[in-house]
């Protein structure tokens, strides 16, 4: 039933990215080196910062200063906690917990430049659609592991940095926030986005 | 230009993937886990004796090969290990040891595990040796609490269960009041396992509160 949804959800988001591209001028395709710092729940999980973090976004601008697209995100949190105790009804286990945190954020997104173009265009972006979380604790020949989709938002500011007509340099600040459900609570990142632009015009 | 930068990023998402994968268990101890559950239905602070036997049984399968016999010791400085961290830890709790002949409120049942299974329903035959009162009849049962979560342990995995001789159900059940497994601290050099067990069933301990007299 999950299943079904994430495919319409997918489905939807491809046709609206198709759709823009009657009106689409110039196109940047990102590659983001995205290290992460887990806040809130997340970093009462796993209180560690990841460089096994990675994002691609993909914008078309319907002028020179608005564009809509995309991005699709992995993050690996990962933190070994020793003696430690899961507790669960009236089981507890006691050992060296490894814990993993993965978020795949999938969002629709949009982005607007405050300045036209020119060597640096500072911009704010916002994306919104679901982030799947799956977080896991391995404890000796015990698991633990939980999956949940969530709904999220994900404002940005940063800057990008044109050092010719197709490449630039992107510099950006994010912040990932999902809404609780029933089997994972709000989690929540700051990310830093250090990235590779390829433009088309 | 373009052909430049795409071979860049195909590199660096090599590299990235590569770089995703977290690290796991690089030492033996890091895969000890103290396990424990109980009836949380049974106040633990009415019984006040308990007996425990003075050997420590291998099990290496669910079901005796020959009923009667006496099943396998494990090494003697090892079960003694064992047996003392229990009985300091019980004393400490307040709890005082009696012979299995005077009429005990618990008798504490430790064995290791032989293999890569924990058989939480074995055959009772396996303490017929010791049991006051024993009838081949008799089954296990773990009331309100499922223990086998866990059924896959590495060699060594030592065993504790705390039963209930007085309550003995009609359908010949022994109750499981509290159940311990401590996987697979019985290995390499005896010394190195004291300390192991030592700290493992102290852990037990720790993580089961509720076992203490008023």
């Amino acid at each position: 039933m999950i299943l079904n949804k994430f495919k319409v959800y997918i489905l939807a988001m491809a046709l609206v990215l198709f759709s823009m591209e009657t009106f689409g001028q110039i196109t940047y395709l990102n590659f983001n080196f995205a290290p992460m710092v887990p806040t809130g729940n997340t970093g009462n999980f796993i209180g560690v910062t990841s460089a096994r973090s990675g994002n691609i976004e993909y914008y078309m601008m319907s002028d020179s200063r608005l564009g809509f697209g995309a991005e699709i995100g992995f993050t690996s949190l990962f933190e070994k906690k020793p003696g430690e105790t899961f507790n669960s009804g009236t089981l507890s286990i006691t050992g060296t917990q490894f814990r993993y945190h993965n978020l795949v954020p999938i969002m629709p997104a949009a982005i607007y430049f405050f300045n036209e173009p020119g060597p640096i265009r500072a911009f704010a972006s916002l994306g919104a659609g679901v982030v799947i979380n799956t977080q896991r604790i391995e404890l000796g020949i015990f698991q633990d592991r939980i999956s949940s989709i969530q709904i999220g938002i994900r404002p940005e500011l940063g800057s990008i940095f044109q050092i010719n007509e197709y490449v630039a340099l992107k510099l950006s600040g994010k912040y990932y926030n999902t809404l609780g459900g029933s089997k994972l609570p709000a989690q929540s990142a700051i990310g830093v986005n250090f990235g590779f632009v390829v433009t088309q015009r | 230009m373009k052909n430049y930068f795409y071979s860049l990023f195909g590199t660096l998402i090599l590299f990235s993937v590569y770089a995703c994968v977290p690290d796991g268990p690089d030492a033996a101890d890091q895969l000890d886990i103290v396990y424990t559950n109980f009836d949380s239905n049974f106040n633990f602070s009415n019984p006040s004796t308990y007996a425990m036997p003075d050997n420590v049984i291998l099990i290496d399968r669910e079901t005796v090969e020959n009923p009667g016999s006496i099943p396998p010791f494990a090494d003697f400085i090892i079960s003694q290990a064992i047996l003392n961290r229990i009985r300091s830890n019980m004393t400490a709790r307040g709890y005082t040891q009696v012979s299995e002949f005077n009429e005990p409120d618990l008798i504490i049942l430790p064995s290791i595990a032989v293999g890569n299974r924990v058989f939480f329903d074995y055959d009772w035959w396996f303490w017929g040796w010791y049991y006051p009162n024993f009838s081949p009849e008799w089954s296990w049962v773990y009331p309100g609490y499922l223990p086998s979560v866990i059924t896959s342990v590495e060699t060594g995995t030592v065993l504790i269960q705390m039963t209930n001789p007085r309550e003995i159900t009609s359908q010949n059940q022994i109750p499981v009041h509290w159940v311990s497994v401590i996987n697979g601290i019985v290995t390499g050099s005896s010394g190195d396992n004291s300390n192991r067990i030592v700290r493992a069933i102290d852990q037990a301990f720790v993580q089961s509160p509720y076992i203490k007299r008023p």
